[in-house]
């Protein structure tokens, strides 16, 4: 718990001294940037694949493959926008290896069309419930989360990289690997989207 | 709440991720200062904004971080331990290592198998020869007088190499010529080699001085060689003690059975001083200037008696070797060349002897050495005599000599053979001769060649198959037997011991293949059997009935 709270406090020195440590096979620097960020990267993962058990295999190999190159990571980055990085490029992996296997109408990032998207069927929250009935804290948080699930995943992961891990457009850019016109774009699409869905309970 | 639309709503997400222009971003910013409806679209995406940064994080599974851990030591641990190299190419570097050892040990072990394998061992073949020539190089250059014999007959066997006639090498061999190779073979191999690669004017002497010493037949024991080229022989001697020392020593390597000892040649020695004055006596052979002749083991005879200076053939090397128990010089020793200034008179004796004794109707013994399939002469026993008979060739049994030849100079020798023959008994034999010299083309020849004094040949018929014989000689494990070769019906088997005959006998005779007392004949009662003399066994079988 120590580890936790103080991995959540990690200055970057801290951060670059982890890892330098892991670097050098050091098992305890390693141990700690996983309790850092593993949470982080575990929740993110969920979020677009919306499987635990996909999201804890995705985060292990996000994890693997980050020690696996960190011999050639630089520090021109975060860690955090590293992780990212890898973990949005193991999701879109999944994701084809998942539409490959079975064809998926939605929520796929790569099968759904923007002009099918608009004829999905999407998770309209209840009209049984008033929006002011619904608007309390925990529904929000509930029903936000039942939006997310509708929209694509290029759209959540912008979102949750820029308002959850307060990424700047950057940041994002890199981990996406898009140019920042398009990151802001995205994120304007998402907004948009989401807004549509969360209306009700606005 | 103002539910009424307005045309810059859509603008709102692009104004608030700060993609608009900066004329529509002035335009919208001047339209939200007056439009109530944005200015609550824009509130809402702040709420959407604000609800996305408290979503809370999922709590990773505990078995994450494990996994984690255990799937990067896994993938590490190797590197760690094997440090710069790869731990693949070290594997692989491993695998090819152990494959080759695998091949390289497989193939000895195959080799070995093969070696050890066969039902019938074959003959030793190197060692003798090997031998052979490590002791003669030692020996070659010995040319110190010798010191006096403490016995008698060793006495008699010093070498005098001061003569008429120029000598350069001697050289001492002393070991058992190796079974697979017959004196007969060899002699006229090494003839037929020096033929062609000696000139004329390289010619072989016997000194006088060691032929009136006797030291020939010492020489014969020991396997000396005296060659000469042409020039004046330095006088000097040397003790054949000292040689058959040296020999002994040089020789106290070899396994017991391989060894010639020093009693042994002596002993030869006293036997060769014997047969030596019968072969005077007997033999008188002729040779063209340009024939060269190779003696055996040792040739007495005094050139200076007949007038001629000798030419001492393999022929006389074959009766030199049959007249001495000593087994007889290797195939690369025991020349003894003269040059011919006319007519060459050699002596030599071939003593025949037929035991009459033994039964006459079980087995043949002879001292002839079989012949080599090279020479296509396979051994004719049944021209010796009936097949069930018995005639025993054995120098120290022999009643008479029985051979002489003469050839005359510049003549074909095989016409010679077929004039100058006059044991009858012998005849079969000295026609294989003929045919070995014809396939290789060397004319210088006696009936003599067909003897061998190296080992004791005995031909038996067995009332069995080879098949049956094969499976007895597999339960004979305990004893050493050399299939030599096959002919016909006949199987070419070498011993060598008397025990190991006498145990295959006795199996033959348990098996009812042999009669007891024809068994004891050949075996036990044989007095051509000697310890440490070599047999082989021609083993006459009964025709397998096909089916």
């Amino acid at each position: 718990m120590f580890l936790i709270l103080l991995a959540g406090l990690l200055s970057h020195d801290a951060e670059k001294e982890l890892v330098s440590r892991s670097k050098k096979n050091d098992s305890k620097a390693m141990e700690e940037l996983i309790l850092n960020y593993q949470d982080r990267i575990y929740s993110f993962i969920l979020r677009l694949v919306s499987d635990a058990d996909d999201a804890e295999d995705i985060a292990q190999d996000v994890f693997v493959k980050f020690f696996n190159t960190l011999q050639g990571f630089k520090g021109e980055c975060s860690v955090k926008s590293w992780l990212f990085k890898i973990a949005s490029n193991e999701v879109k992996n999944f994701w084809k290896s998942r539409a490959v296997k079975k064809s998926r109408k939605t929520q796929s990032l790569f099968v759904q069309s923007p002009d099918t998207a608009e004829e999905e069927e999407l998770p309209i929250p209840s009209q049984a419930k008033s929006p002011r009935e619904a608007a309390t804290e925990t529904e929000l948080a509930a029903r936000l989360n039942s939006a997310m699930l509708a929209l694509p995943v290029e759209f959540k992961e912008a979102l949750l990289l820029r308002f959850q891990e307060q990424l700047s457009y950057e940041e994002i850019a890199a981990a996406l690997e898009i140019n920042i016109g398009t990151v802001k774009s995205r994120l304007a699409r998402a907004r948009e989207e989401l807004k549509k869905l969360m209306e009700p309970y606005l | 709440m103002n539910s009424q639309k307005c045309d810059f709503e859509s603008r709102i997400p692009d104004y608030l991720e700060g993609i608009l222009a900066d004329k529509d971003k002035a335009a919208f910013e001047a339209h939200i200062n007056s439009c109530e409806a944005c200015r609550i679209e824009i509130a809402k995406h702040n709420k959407l904004k604000a609800l996305i940064e408290n979503i809370e994080y999922e709590k990773a599974p505990e078995s994450l971080r494990r996994r984690i851990i255990i799937e990067m030591m896994s993938a590490k641990k190797p590197a760690r331990i094997l440090g710069i190299i790869p731990p693949r190419s070290i594997i692989r570097f491993a695998e090819a290592v152990a494959a080759l050892l695998i091949l390289v040990v497989g193939f000895h072990i195959y080799n070995d198998r093969n070696a050890a394998a066969p039902l019938i061992k074959p003959a030793r073949k190197s060692f003798a020869q090997i031998k052979m020539q490590d002791v003669a190089e030692q020996k070659s250059a010995i040319t110190a007088p010798a010191p006096a014999a403490e016995n008698p007959s060793q006495a008699d066997a010093s070498v005098k190499t001061g003569a008429k006639e120029p000598e350069t090498i001697a050289r001492l061999k002393t070991s058992e010529q190796p079974q697979e190779t017959p004196m007969l073979e060899t002699t006229l191999r090494e003839a037929a080699k020096i033929e062609k690669t000696e000139d004329d004017k390289t010619l072989f002497t016997l000194d006088k001085q060691a032929i009136e010493n006797k030291s020939l037949s010492a020489d014969k024991a020991a396997g000396s060689v005296v060659k000469s080229e042409g020039e004046p022989l330095p006088k000097e001697e040397t003790s054949v003690k000292d040689i058959f020392e040296g020999a002994a020593k040089d020789t106290s390597e070899i396994p017991h059975e391989k060894k010639i000892t020093e009693q042994s040649a002596v002993s030869a020695i006293s036997e060769a001083d014997k047969s030596e004055e019968k072969a005077r006596q007997t033999t008188n052979a002729y040779f063209s200037g340009d024939q060269y002749a190779q003696v055996g083991s040792s040739v007495n005879s005094k050139t200076e008696e007949i007038g001629h200076e000798l030419f001492l053939s393999p022929e006389a090397k074959q009766t030199a070797a049959s007249s001495s128990e000593m087994p007889a010089a290797p195939e690369n020793d025991g020349k003894v060349f003269r040059r011919d200034k006319g007519a060459i008179s050699a002596q030599a004796i071939m003593p025949v002897a037929p035991t009459s004794e033994t039964d006459a109707n079980e087995a043949a013994i002879t001292s002839s050495s079989p012949s080599s399939p090279d020479f296509e002469t396979p051994l004719k026993s049944t021209e010796i005599d009936a097949p069930k008979s018995v005639a025993v060739f054995s120098t120290k049994e022999s009643k008479t000599a029985t051979a002489k030849s003469r050839f005359a100079k510049n003549t074909d020798s095989d016409n010679f053979l077929a004039k100058n023959i006059e044991d009858k008994e012998r005849k079969g034999v000295i026609e294989e001769t003929k045919t070995s010299l014809r396939t290789n083309k060397f004319k210088a020849v006696d009936e003599h060649l067909v003897t061998d004094e190296r080992r004791v040949n005995i031909i038996i018929s067995l009332k069995t198959t080879k098949q049956p014989l094969l499976d007895m000689l597999k339960e004979l494990s305990e004893i050493t037997i050399a299939m030599e070769r096959e002919e016909g019906n006949s199987l070419i088997l070498g011993f060598s011991s008397k025990e190991d005959l006498l145990k295959f006998l006795d199996a033959a005779v348990d098996k009812k293949w042999l009669s007891e007392k024809t068994s004891e004949a050949i075996g036990k009662n044989n007095p051509a059997i000697k310890e440490g003399k070599p047999l082989s066994l021609t083993v006459n079988l009964e025709k397998t009935k096909k089916k």
